[in-house]
C-alpha cells in the first residue's frame, strides 16, 4: 500500500508538471490513500521483547520446578496467561491494536504451553491430538474475541499440528476429516477482513494442505488431481478478482494457489492415468500442457505486478521443461521440435496481446 | 448491543483459565475415585539418556514359562489382567472389545500391547520366557531431579528373574482408563499430591 501512495505521489507530479491535474489537489487525493500499517523498529522490538518475556517465564518455572509446589506452579502460569489476556484487553480498551495484537498472540502461545505443562505438572497423560486442537481454538476464540490476526495465526498453526499428530494417511474420505477444513477459510475470512498478511501466508498454506488432504483422501487418482488442479485454478483467479477490486491481501492467496493449481497439475500427470506405459503420448500432451500453463502464469503474473506469482510461473516452467526432456529421453530433434511449437506459441500469445493492448 | 473488546477478551481468557482447571480438578477426582493397582516397571532402553526431571515408564512383564503370546484378531484395545496379593496385575491377555477382555480376566484396562515370543533354549542354554509391554497412556513419571535419577539408577540394578523392586501405582476408573498416582520403588511410596 505504501508502495501504491508513492507512486501515485510520483505520477500526481507528473500530471501536475503537464497540466492535467490542479496542483491544489494533491495533498487531498493522497491523504484520500490510506497509509500502510509500516512495522517500525519499536515495535519490531515490541513483538521480539513479547516472545522473550513469556520465553523467560517458561523457563523460570522450569528452573524451579523442585522448589516450586505443583499448586503454585499451575497457579503462575494461571496468572501469566491472564495478566497476558488482561494486558491484551487493555489495550484493546485504549485503542492500541497492535499492543493489544502481541499481548493476545503471546497470551494464546503461552495457553498452548499452559496445556502441556498441567498436564507434566499434574502428571495427566493426555491425547497430543486434543491438547492441540485445544490450544488452536483457544487462540481462535481470543483472536476473535480481540481482534488479534497473531492468535488467530496461533490458532491456525496448533490446528494443523493437531491434524498431523497421530494421524493415519491415505485412510479413505470415511476416517476423521481435519480440522483444518474448517480452520483455514476461517483464517483466509479473517485475514481478508483484517488485512493480515501472516495469516492470509498460513491460512492460505491451510487451504493447500486441504486439497492435499482430499487428494490422499482418493487415493491419488489423476482425474481427482487434475479436478482438484482446476478448483485451485478457479479459487486463484478469484483471489485475483478480489486483489484487482481493492483487497491487497487476496494478493497472497492469489499466488499460493497459482503454486497449487500447477503443482496438483504438474503431479496428476504422473499418477497411473497420464503414467502408464501405453499412454507415452498422453504423458507428453500433458508436459506440454504444464509448460503453457506455466507460461501462462508467468506472463499473468508480469502483467499483474505480482512477484510470487511471476517466481511461481518461472519455476513451474522449469520443472515443466526438465520434465519434458526426461520424457524426451534426451532426443534433442525431438525436444527442438517441441520447444519450437511451445515458441511458436508463446510468440504468437504475445502478438496478440500486444494487439489488444494497442486497440484499446 | 455490541460487546465491546476487552470485555470479551477477558471473558475468553476466563473460560479458557476454568477449562484448564476443571481439567486438573476432573483429573483429580477421577484419580482418587478409581480402583488402585500395581503394574510393575522395568527400565526403558539402558541407552537413553536420564531425562532429568522425570522417569520414563516401561510396563512390561515376563509371561509365564512356556506360555505364549495371545492371538488377537486386529489390534487390542482392552487389556485383561488378574490381581495377585499385595494388589499388583498379571498380564492375562487382551481384546478388541470390553466384553471379550472380560472373559479373560476380572481386572480391564484400556490400552494396548506388543509382546514377543518365548525363545527356545539352544546347545543347552535355558530358552528365555516371552515378554509383554503394556501401552496404557503412561510413559512418564514427573519428578524432581534427584528422585528421577535415584529411582532410573533402581531400575537399571534390576535383572530379568530378581523380584520387581519398582511398581506403578495406577487407579482404574469405571471407563477402564488407567491413571497414574505414583510409584513405588523398593517399598517406598512415592505419590503425587497437590504440592
Amino acid at each position: 500500500m505504501a508502495a501504491y501512495k508513492e507512486r501515485v505521489a510520483k505520477d500526481l507530479d507528473r500530471w501536475i508538471a503537464a497540466g492535467h491535474v490542479s496542483a491544489e489537489k494533491r495533498a487531498a487525493i493522497l491523504a484520500s490513500i490510506p497509509d500502510a500499517r509500516r512495522l517500525d523498529a519499536a515495535t519490531a522490538l515490541a513483538w521480539v521483547g513479547g516472545v522473550l518475556l513469556g520465553i523467560a517465564v517458561i523457563a523460570f518455572i522450569a528452573a524451579n520446578w523442585g522448589v516450586l509446589p505443583r499448586l503454585a506452579r499451575f497457579a503462575l502460569l494461571l496468572a501469566f496467561f491472564l495478566g497476558l489476556a488482561g494486558a491484551g484487553a487493555w489495550a484493546a480498551h485504549k485503542e492500541r491494536p497492535m499492543l493489544s495484537n502481541v499481548a493476545l498472540m503471546i497470551a494464546s502461545l503461552v495457553f498452548a504451553a499452559s496445556i502441556g505443562l498441567t498436564g507434566q505438572i499434574f502428571d495427566i497423560a493426555s491425547d497430543p491430538r486434543a491438547a492441540f486442537y485445544g490450544a488452536g481454538l483457544a487462540g481462535f476464540a481470543l483472536a476473535l474475541a480481540g481482534r488479534s490476526s497473531g492468535a488467530a495465526t496461533v490458532g491456525l498453526i496448533f490446528i494443523a499440528l493437531g491434524d498431523f499428530a497421530e494421524r493415519e494417511w491415505f485412510a479413505g474420505l470415511n476416517s476423521e476429516a481435519p480440522w483444518m477444513l474448517f480452520a483455514a477459510p476461517l483464517g483466509a475470512y479473517l485475514a481478508l477482513r483484517w488485512a493480515s498478511a501472516p495469516l492470509a501466508h498460513v491460512s492460505a498454506l491451510g487451504i493447500l494442505y486441504c486439497f492435499g488432504w482430499f487428494a490422499a483422501r482418493m487415493e491419488a487418482e489423476a482425474g481427482v488431481l487434475l479436478f482438484l488442479s482446476i478448483g485451485m485454478g478457479a479459487m486463484a483467479a478469484g483471489a485475483r478478482w478480489l486483489y484487482k477490486n481493492g483487497r491487497p491481501f487476496a494478493s497472497v492467496f492469489y499466488g499460493w494457489f497459482s503454486w497449487g493449481a500447477l503443482i496438483l497439475f504438474a503431479i496428476a500427470g504422473y499418477l497411473p492415468w497420464f503414467g502408464s506405459e501405453s499412454s507415452q503420448l498422453a504423458g507428453i500432451t500433458h508436459r506440454v500442457i504444464w509448460l503453457g500453463a506455466s507460461g501462462g502464469v508467468l506472463a499473468l503474473g508480469r502483467y499483474d505486478g505480482h512477484a510470487l506469482v511471476s517466481t511461481v510461473g518461472v519455476l513451474s516452467m522449469i520443472g515443466a521443461i526438465c520434465a519434458l526432456l526426461a520424457d524426451l529421453g534426451l532426443d534433442l530433434l525431438a525436444a527442438a521440435g517441441v520447444f519450437l511449437l511451445c515458441a511458436v506459441a508463446a510468440l504468437i500469445g504475445g502478438l496478440v496481446l500486444r494487439q489488444r493492448a494497442k486497440a484499446s | 448491543m455490541r460487546v465491546q473488546a476487552a470485555p470479551r477478551i477477558l471473558a475468553v481468557a476466563a473460560l479458557c483459565a476454568a477449562a484448564l482447571v476443571t481439567l486438573v480438578v476432573s483429573e483429580g477426582v477421577a484419580r482418587a475415585s478409581g480402583e488402585e493397582a500395581l503394574l510393575p516397571m522395568e527400565a526403558v532402553d539402558p541407552r537413553a539418556l536420564l531425562q532429568g526431571h522425570y522417569v520414563q515408564l516401561s510396563l512390561a512383564q515376563r509371561l509365564e514359562s512356556g506360555a505364549r503370546c495371545p492371538q488377537i484378531e486386529g489390534d487390542a484395545e482392552w487389556i485383561a489382567f488378574n490381581r495377585d496379593e499385595g494388589r499388583v496385575l498379571r498380564f492375562a491377555g487382551g481384546a478388541r472389545s470390553r466384553d471379550g477382555a472380560q472373559q479373560i480376566a476380572p481386572v480391564l484396562v484400556k490400552g494396548t500391547f506388543t509382546c514377543s515370543e518365548p525363545a527356545s533354549g539352544v546347545d543347552g542354554n535355558p530358552g528365555t520366557p516371552g515378554s509383554v509391554w503394556l501401552d496404557i497412556g503412561l510413559d512418564r513419571f514427573y519428578i524432581n531431579q534427584t528422585d528421577a535419577v535415584r529411582i532410573e539408577r533402581i531400575l537399571r540394578e534390576q535383572r530379568p528373574g530378581e523380584e520387581t523392586r519398582a511398581f506403578a501405582i495406577v487407579s482404574i476408573a469405571r471407563d477402564g482408563r488407567a491413571r497414574l498416582k505414583g510409584l513405588v520403588v523398593d517399598g517406598e511410596r512415592l505419590e503425587l499430591n497437590w504440592f
